[in-house]
């Protein structure tokens, strides 16, 4: 078995004058949790559409847990869960027919049903609401409920389009506990989100995209270094005034403290590195390549 | 923990149990059965009335109205079929993609033509509720006789084949359309084609060919796509009142024959009576007309079901 949940090699998706992605590559590792970045227009629902099966690549070749969604769709959806970005529920159904209706669709034995139906209750937090109409639930309970369909048939791969999209504060918490709960039973989880705070927590890995591009991919703590951009550091001098300064890595960090201590005899008594946050990285990349 | 296992299909057990949910199917129910009551109530009136001015015997007068009532229920049951039907299924598949539930089901592991066929199931199990519902109104007919328990269980055969056929049609349509709206429109307006389209076609072909050759002689192919001109065919019976409305559809097709109370006479004159059964003369060689009208209506439903299939599957050049 590769080593690799996911692999995508120049994946290009047209629609006729317009790349929606373009020459993507990417691999995202077994058990990780994978953020998608990029602003709207940038290709991550492409991408997932693709990864999902639900959209032909115009080229490229992808793996999603070793089939290629182009010639075995259904071995890709034994292994795939998908969220899309809109919540797609039924309404007029029992949270607990909802449940049911999906396990029958993924071929789950009836007598398997009351077990798994109770188990994703529980893991979503709904089990008090599993006779509770699906109009009468909170947004944050849909999107959890959701959560619980796309789980339904225990799928290693996890694909989440804007999960956090149009959640309060509280409900996004419980959604970020959520993965941080799926990721440690050791699926994999790629998760595309504006709201980048809390994919920095959440996320092993992030992959900034841009027009279909991807500008960037890797750790959030050593992406910045890939990207080879400056980082600040904050020197405090005696008396109160500060100084800001771009530097490349450590090495240069060092070399810059030594001369305004020994060349330049500055009374320093502090040097901090401003540790960059994904919303700084992902405007730092995205303006990088704008200019 | 029921109603979803298989191997009933996912799809149809959803959609009957939300559909008997609501409010709507006792609201189409009451009201088809209203309908059906009232044109029962009309046709034994206006019959029996007729009767006893002639002076015509109970029995044969009984005989009558029930092959009256039975026609014009047949008849009045596919007209609210014609109408339901298309209704209830334009919006099967464009529906699902409007409240974007449609996304969901297409990453199970439910194939295109499985979910198209949990749709067509619900419709043509919630027309055969419709047709059960009406069978205590049919057995009035019964009751009153002339009419054999073949010619309704063709009648019930032949309202539920349209139904399907209205059903597979407008599920296609939903299929190719975006909106509820355009699909259902579309839907009806296929559905009119069928019923009084194929009929005008054939009257201008007819007056085409009448003011060109002087002859009269046009070809009737057109009607076999027609669903009351079918009904008649397959459940017109050979003997009845001439105002039993399928009789005179069923001499359309066979132009040979024509009825006058309960007896059957040819054009040249004999007279032949339920005792003495005729084998009605053809208008076309080979196959009788209805089974040429069911395999035509077949073969469109194949085509359509093929096209819908291809418009649901996954993974798609772009998202439909």
């Amino acid at each position: 078995m590769s080593e690799n949940a996911i692999e995508i090699y120049g994946l290009t998706k047209r629609y006729g004058d317009l790349f929606a992605v373009r020459d993507l590559n990417l691999k995202i590792p077994h058990g990780s949790v994978y953020g998608l970045i990029g602003p709207n227009g940038a290709g991550k629902t492409t991408t997932l559409s693709v990864l999902a099966s639900l959209l032909e690549p115009t080229a490229g070749r992808v793996l999603v847990g070793g089939f290629d969604p182009s010639r075995d769709a259904q071995g890709v959806r034994r292994k795939v869960g998908y969220m899309p970005d809109v919540m797609g529920l039924y309404e007029n159904m029992r949270v607990n027919e909802y449940l049911q209706f999906f396990a029958a669709a993924y071929r789950i034995p009836a007598k398997e049903w009351p077990a798994l139906i109770g188990g994703l209750l529980e893991l979503v937090d709904l089990t008090d609401k599993g006779d509770a109409f699906v109009d009468g639930l909170s947004r944050g309970m849909k999107q959890r409920l959701s959560l619980a369909r796309a789980l339904a048939h225990d799928p290693e791969i996890l694909l989440l389009d804007e999960p956090a999209s149009g959640l309060d504060p509280h409900a996004r918490i419980e959604l970020r506990g959520l993965v941080q709960e799926l990721a440690s039973m050791g699926k994999t989880v790629v998760i595309s989100s504006h709201i980048l705070p809390e994919l920095e927590e959440m996320c092993t890995e992030v992959a900034i995209m841009e027009a279909g591009a991807l500008l960037a991919s890797g750790p959030p703590k050593e992406i910045g270094v890939g990207t080879g951009q400056t980082r600040s550091v904050k020197v405090r001098l005696w008396g109160g005034s500060e100084k800001t300064f771009e530097v490349a890595d450590e090495i240069e960090q060092r070399d810059l403290v030594r001369r305004l201590v020994v060349d330049e005899e500055l009374p320093v008594i502090e040097v901090t590195t401003i540790e960059e946050n994904l919303e700084d990285l992902f405007l730092r990349v995205t303006k990088g390549q704008r200019q | 923990m029921s109603g979803f296992r298989r191997p009933l299909n996912p799809v149809l057990a959803r959609e009957l149990r939300v559909r008997m949910r609501g409010r709507q199917a006792a609201v189409v129910l009451t009201l088809y059965l209203t309908i059906l009551s009232l044109f029962l109530y009309l046709t034994y009136r206006s019959v029996t009335d007729i009767a006893a001015l002639s002076g015509i015997s109970s029995v044969a007068s009984s005989a009558s109205a029930g092959r009256n009532v039975f026609q014009w229920l047949l008849v009045v049951m596919l007209a609210l079929v014609c109408f339901i039907v298309p209704g209830l299924t334009g919006g099967a598949i464009t529906g699902e993609r409007e409240r974007q539930t449609l996304i969901p089901l297409q990453v199970t592991l439910m194939k295109p033509l499985s979910i198209l066929l949990g749709k067509l199931g619900a419709s043509v199990a919630f027309t055969l509720f419709l047709v059960v519902a009406a069978l205590p109104l049919i057995g009035v007919a019964f009751v009153l006789g002339g009419v054999s328990v073949g010619e309704v269980i063709a009648g019930t055969a032949i309202v539920l084949f349209i139904a399907l056929v209205l059903a597979v049609f407008s599920l296609g349509w939903s299929s190719v359309f975006r909106r509820s709206q355009l699909a259902t429109v579309t839907s009806y307006a296929i559905t009119l084609f069928l019923v009084l389209g194929t009929p005008l076609i054939y009257a201008s072909q007819r007056i085409a060919s009448s003011s060109y050759q002087g002859s009269g002689h046009t070809s009737k192919a057109i009607m076999v796509l027609n669903p009351f001109v079918l009904t008649a065919d397959v459940a017109g019976g050979q003997t009845g009142s001439s105002s039993a409305p399928l009789n005179g559809l069923r001499s359309f097709v066979h132009p040979n024959s024509y009825s006058v109370g309960s007896s059957l006479v040819r054009s040249n004159g004999t007279t032949f009576t339920r005792s003495n059964p005729v084998r009605i003369p053809q208008p076309y060689e080979g196959f009788p007309f209805w089974v040429r009208s069911v395999i035509v209506f077949l073969g469109l439903c194949g085509t359509t079901l093929a096209v819908a299939t291809y418009r649901l599957r996954t993974p798609a050049p772009k998202e439909r």
